[in-house]
């Protein structure tokens, strides 16, 4: 029951949000947010087994581009493409990771990074994906829900229970986070998790324990490439338009430091990671949207356009706390209580060990 | 029966032959002891045997199968258990989750049975706890169960690394220097442990310094240089002088 209290804590805040914040600016910043929280917690699956990829942007966009333009292209529904966008994602990761899946800490992280580079870069190359430009236009996800008010007796029920048609598409977010996570609490906190976390403590006594390190790095791979997958599928039919901008190393970076800053330990830590930063990341836009409404105080005006300006140094200012991170909070932000706990009991296992004796 | 035997077992690192045209024959059920000084090959000889590294040349038989090419997790699933000399540890598990992690194999639920935790995986969970505590218990460990592995005295650590391997219930289990830096109680506490493993049917592969081992020890296979250079019962080791030179004459061995 402790365990799940920060987990009821988010749901009642994710559930509420949507009412308060009824903002277009407010919706996007929360459906970033639930894109790097799929992202992020994806990435934390792989790196259960101690190696870090820098490939994870690259899948988010993956699923982003096959689906986007397997419905436009082809005119397939957004309910079919999205899923085929999540498996392509799952399968290129495992066939990428097939060559690395032997490959442990530095070597990994080079490894993924050659390989996230690589997919965005041949996605980029293609015609039918725009090239470096992009595409618009991509079947848009918020007119496709809307068909769901058209509906008779449904779309009644709906307006009367107080649901829109704007946040529909955050509702939808929503639903495909929850399960996605419930997925990846599961795969961790199974005895596939535990597995997986004895390759990152010693491969050699997992491999003498008879663990197949190929396969579980590989599984481990499987699930985050998927659901980073589905999320990128979701977000590329929810902004409609699909650019190779958006899922670069620079992406990569920022899903990895969700979760070192958040905590990478914890499940937790990279969904307080991403929902921190993301809302940091996209503190002018709110401020210059809100400043946009009117209404507002002249100093409340210039305090954004500061803001704006400086925007630039995000990159800086979260670099800065991650190092602060690594050095002072190694457990990240989700480690905090449990310090705490700790300084004030002030006693190792060893002195229990000692006093028993 | 012999359960484990090599041929003409070899290998190089560069110019260094660590070790060279080894023959040996493990009988099952017998407490095998393999000693020579430091640098003559004995853990070399376990990563060989595991799969960790692959021989120049030679080849590896366990029970009547070739496992030269075998990797070290399919060398578990066969049922070679191990220590390791330097003996790393889950160190962010409790002793417990050590043990209880290390029964992957057995008695094994397949990967879907885990995720939807199936009545199947349920049951086998529930088996592998009570093994866990068994295994806990036979090895004096029951009491630093919820400690961490990191956190426990060197000792302790190395009986831990004893409790893992036999998680995987081994037929053949091989410890390197399971008594390195143990303290006399320790000392006499594991010898008593490992001779109980043999009446529990499991043939023991030992490397050790400590000569109090020899009593246990149903047969001795001295190495030197990556050669063997004696193969006996203990009392025919203590008379012979070959390996009294090479190997007690040292200092370190009075
Ligand atoms: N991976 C390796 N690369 C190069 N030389 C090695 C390697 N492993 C062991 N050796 C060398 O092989 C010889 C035997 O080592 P080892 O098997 O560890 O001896 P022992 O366990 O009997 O003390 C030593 O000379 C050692 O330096
Ligand atoms: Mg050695």
């Amino acid at each position: 029951m402790k365990k799940a209290l920060p987990f009821l804590i988010l749901a009642v805040f994710f559930l509420i949000a949507p009412a308060v914040f009824t903002t277009r600016t407010w919706l996007n910043a929360f459906i970033l947010v639930f894109v790097s929280i799929v992202g992020s917690c994806g990435l934390r699956t792989i790196s259960l087994s101690g190696n870090l990829s820098f490939a994870q942007a690259a899948f988010i966009g993956l699923g982003a581009y096959v689906s986007g333009v397997l419905a436009k292209t082809l005119e397939l529904s957004l309910w079919v493409t999205i899923p085929i966008g999540a498996l392509a994602a799952m399968a290129v990761g495992l066939i990428t990771g097939l060559p690395f899946a032997r490959l442990r800490n530095i070597y990994y992280c080079m490894a993924s990074m050659f390989m996230g580079v690589a997919i965005i870069q041949f996605i980029s190359a293609m015609n039918v994906t725009g090239g470096a430009n992009g595409i618009t236009g991509v079947p848009s996800l918020g007119k496709e829900l809307s068909k769901i008010f058209d509906m008779p007796g449904i779309g009644a029920a709906l307006e009367n229970a107080g649901v829109t048609r704007v946040h529909l598409s955050a509702d939808l977010f929503l639903l495909v986070t929850v399960v996605s996570l419930a997925c990846l609490y599961r795969f961790e906190h199974s005895r596939i998790g535990w597995t997986l976390r004895t390759l990152s403590q010693s491969p050699e006594v997992a491999a003498s324990i008879g663990v197949n390190e190929v396969f579980y790095r590989q599984l481990s791979v499987a699930f985050g490439c998927f659901f980073a997958g589905l999320i990128g599928a979701l977000y590329a039919h929810y902004s409609t338009t699909l650019s190779p901008n958006s899922y670069t190393m620079g992406t990569a970076l920022w899903l990895l430091m969700y979760m070192m800053i958040g905590g990478s330990g914890r499940f937790i830590g990279p969904i307080i990671g991403a929902l921190l930063l993301e809302f940091v990341k996209q503190i002018p836009t709110i401020l210059t949207s809100m400043s946009g409404l009117g209404g507002v105080s002249p100093e409340f005006i210039a305090f954004s356009r500061w803001a704006g300006q400086y925007s630039a140094y995000t990159p800086f200012l979260t670099a800065g706390v991650l190092i602060v991170v690594c050095y002072w909070i190694p457990g990240g932000l989700v480690s905090i209580p449990a310090r705490i706990a700790d300084a004030i009991r002030g006693h190792s296992a060893r002195d229990r060990l000692e006093s028993n004796a | 029966m012999i359960l484990l035997e090599t041929h003409e077992l070899t290998k190089r690192f560069g110019g260094l032959v660590a070790m060279d045209a080894l023959d040996i024959e493990i009988e099952e059920g017998a407490i095998h002891g393999l000693i020579g000084p430091n640098g003559a090959g004995k853990s070399t000889f376990f990563n060989l045997v595991t799969g960790v590294l692959a021989p120049t040349s030679g080849k590896v038989v366990y029970d009547g199968r070739d496992i030269t090419k075998s990797r070290p997790h399919q060398v578990a699933a066969m049922g070679i258990g191990r220590t390791f000399q330097l003996n790393p540890l889950f160190g962010d598990f409790t002793v417990f989750d050590n043990v209880a992690t290390a029964h992957h194999l057995n008695p094994g639920s397949s990967v879907p049975s885990i995720y939807f935790n199936t009545k199947k995986h349920r049951e086998n969970e529930a088996w592998v706890r009570k093994n866990t505590e068994e295994i806990l218990e036979f090895l004096n460990l029951s009491r630093v169960k919820d400690e961490l592995a990191k956190n426990l005295p060197h000792g302790y650590q190395k009986i831990l690394g004893v409790a893992r391997a036999l998680a995987i219930k081994p037929r053949l289990l091989m410890l390197d220097e399971p008594l390195g830096g143990m303290n006399p109680e320790e000392i006499a506490f594991s010898i008593g442990a490992i001779s109980q493993l043999r009446d529990r049917g499991i043939t023991v592969l030992v490397v050790e310094h400590n000569m109090q081992v020899l009593s246990i020890l149903d047969h001795v296979t001295v190495i030197s240089f990556g050669a063997k250079i004696f193969d006996g019962t203990p009392e025919e080791v203590r008379r012979d002088k070959t390996v009294i030179e090479t190997y007690f004459g040292g200092d370190d061995y009075e």
